[in-house]
């Protein structure tokens, strides 16, 4: 004990020596209920003006990537889900997509359809939960209620499709672990045919309400070179004003065959980060709308009437939810590399897997969106208000078990 | 079977030199059938594609072998070691200006990866993020690997402009690597935590402290030969 307790470094932000007297430190969090998780931010105050703030992170880190060393993939993967568990299938996608890629596995196109389907759907109660708790630290609790109200019907439609509300783990290597319940597209017709009208419901309360506008017009303006800079992605990029969705730029699974807009913002304010979040609820329903269109087979009792039939085009490839059946508890994975990106709620969500031809990866690193853009938090509330802290930090959406996997 | 033997045995080698003596004068006598003009083509096109694979020495010494249809080229054993990879689009900018990368070819995904020396690291990043070329504006994220012999960073960048993907690898040699915090100032965190998981030092950096493990661990637990030695956590054991 007494050994190690000289190499244990100080902390050293109340400690220094040459500490201004005119400067407060306040202390917020780590148990915040504006922090959404478990985040420090430690502010150097001259009056109501941040000179400076320091984000300490690293109380929920799970160690993801230790994790993956112990596991074989299969074991892994139900694990994945606690990376970020707003947004659960789009780790999993990032994951499933690179093994397939290095495995080369062949994933059919009804497959591809049903994850594009399940992500899309995932991003919308990813937003839906955004906004609750946005608005929740402006001081607006009424929305969050609004928002938990729709949220729950979807996360109903996921509880149809995987048994799971929150932790899904559904998607497997080259498929999914089953194809969708009889009927199921019906439902999500449903909820995605009246979703618009309670989106416009909201934006009847919030959008034009005068102390939100106050709260949120020019304030925290971020540029889009310090956007860049500091490596934010996803709808607080896009609000500064770059068009840069993975989706359209580098199309993965079958967004390619799907039509969709990118909105984006002009100033890089709050209000735009609200406003380009909230057009990309509606550019996900019109994405599932034309899925749900495109599905090749359509719904599963169609198909499983054809198939009862007799009808051997219903056994074709592209309707499978397999594209080659492995053992999954055995499953080795070939030598190689690979690392992949996708658009998740909160901007680039990176996988990059390294296998060695044994059951277990040799390393596995996950790019979290939430930790780089947590980290423009800095530089962009240098001499602002005190009190905008809260709204720019819930403006651009951050995680905390995403920041420390 | 003594018979059988017997008479494999000898069928053995003589099959392997047919193949030998057969397969290059197939090659040297179906250019003759075709017109002169399209073997002059076709040789130059071959020298070209050599020419850009190798320096121009070994490029001399395999066209004199050529002309005497030497037989030695076509022995097995050539053929099992894999071809090196061939230098992508960014290697060749890299190594066109003037900087000395190894090409490592694509990864499962298609994007092209590239080993670029430690000492060269700075300068490889501002040329990859200035030029118009490159124009690589975004650092997605930093990793470490340790090989157990050495321990390897990756760099996965992004253009805005042409939305194109490159990953860049430096080996730490003594554990050391420059910072690249003042070309993509993102690196800061990033750089932070490859230097709390893996213990690699990154000369220049502004604040380097651990980020995700508490202040006072030890050890680096991402790598290969890590143990949970702190007395501190003796609990573990009860």
């Amino acid at each position: 004990m007494a050994t190690t307790a000289t190499n244990i470094p100080q902390q050293g932000v109340f400690l220094e020596k040459d500490i201004d007297t005119n400067d407060m430190v306040v202390n917020i969090g780590p148990q915040h209920p504006s922090t959404h998780g478990v985040l420090r931010l430690i502010t150097t105050l001259d009056g109501e003006i941040v000179k400076n703030i320091e984000p300490v992170i690293g109380y929920l880190h799970r160690s993801k990537e230790k994790m993956a060393e112990s596991r074989s993939l299969y074991q892994y993967q139900p694990t994945i889900d606690r990376v970020e568990y707003l947004s659960s299938f789009f780790d999993h996608y990032a994951f499933v997509s690179t093994v397939e890629a290095i495995a080369e596995l062949e994933v059919p196109k009804r497959v591809q359809y049903i994850r594009m389907i399940t992500m899309e759907l995932n991003r919308i109660t990813s937003h839906l939960l955004w906004f609750g708790t946005f608005l929740l630290d402006l001081g607006a609790s009424s929305p969050m209620f609004y928002a938990f109200r729709e949220r729950e019907k979807i996360l109903k439609l996921f509880e149809d499709l995987t048994g799971a509300r929150m932790m899904y783990n559904y998607y497997r290597f080259g498929g999914v672990i089953a194809d969708m319940p009889e009927g199921w597209l019906d439902k999500v017709r449903k909820v995605v045919d009246e979703f618009p009208d309670r989106l416009d419901e909201y934006e009847a309360i919030v959008t034009k309400n005068p102390i939100f506008l106050d709260r949120t017009i020019g304030i925290g303006i971020m540029s889009a070179e310090m956007a860049l800079a500091n490596g934010v992605t996803g709808p607080s990029l896009r609000a500064s004003g770059i068009k840069l969705d993975l989706r359209k730029t580098n199309p993965y699974c079958s967004y390619d065959e799907v039509d969709f807009d990118v909105p984006v913002g002009n100033t890089g304010d709050c209000y735009d980060r609200y406003r380009v979040r909230f057009q990309e609820m509606r550019e996900s329903l019109k994405i599932i709308r034309q899925a749900i269109d495109k599905i090749p087979g359509g719904d599963t009792a169609e198909l499983n009437k054809r198939r009862a039939a007799g009808d051997e085009t219903a056994n074709e490839m592209d309707l499978q939810i397999y594209g080659k059946k492995i053992n999954l508890i055995t499953y080795k994975p070939p030598k190689g590399e690979g690392s992949t990106i996708v658009e998740s709620p909160r901007g680039f969500l990176g996988c990059y897997i390294i296998t060695d031809g044994s059951p277990k990866a040799y390393r596995i690193k996950w790019r979290g969106a939430s930790f780089s853009n947590l980290s423009v938090l800095a530089p962009l509330m240098k001499g602002l208000l005190f009190p905008d802290l809260m709204a720019i930090f819930g403006s651009i959406d951050v995680i905390l078990p995403e920041v420390d996997r | 079977m003594s018979n059988e033997k017997e008479k494999n045995n000898p069928q053995e080698p003589n099959e392997v030199e047919a193949s030998l003596e057969t397969t290059p004068s197939a090659e040297e006598k179906a250019p003759e059938e075709k017109p002169k003009k399209a073997v002059k083509a076709k040789k130059s096109e071959d020298s070209d594609e050599v020419a850009k694979a190798a320096p121009k020495k070994e490029v001399a010494a395999q066209t004199t072998e050529d002309k005497a249809a030497a037989p030695k080229e076509v022995a097995p054993k050539k053929e099992e070691t894999p071809p090196p990879p061939e230098p992508g689009k960014y290697g060749e900018l890299l190594q066109a200006n003037g900087f000395s990368p190894t090409h490592l070819g694509k990864d499962a995904k298609g994007t092209e990866m590239v080993d670029i020396k430690s000492t060269e690291l700075r300068e490889v990043s501002e040329f990859l993020r200035d030029n118009s070329a490159s124009k690589f504006d975004l650092l997605v994220y930093v990793a470490g690997v340790d090989w157990k012999d050495r321990l390897e960073v990756v760099y996965y960048l992004y253009s805005t402009q042409s939305f194109e993907s490159l990953i860049l690898k430096a080996t730490a040699a003594d554990e050391k690597l420059p910072s690249v915090t003042s070309v993509w100032p993102t690196a800061d965190w990033h750089e932070r935590e490859t230097y709390d998981l893996f213990g690699i030092t990154f000369e220049g950096h502004p604040n380097l402290k651990r980020i995700l493990m508490p202040s006072d661990w030890l050890g680096f637990p991402l790598r290969k030969d890590y143990k949970v030695e702190d007395p501190r956590l003796v609990w573990n054991e009860r």
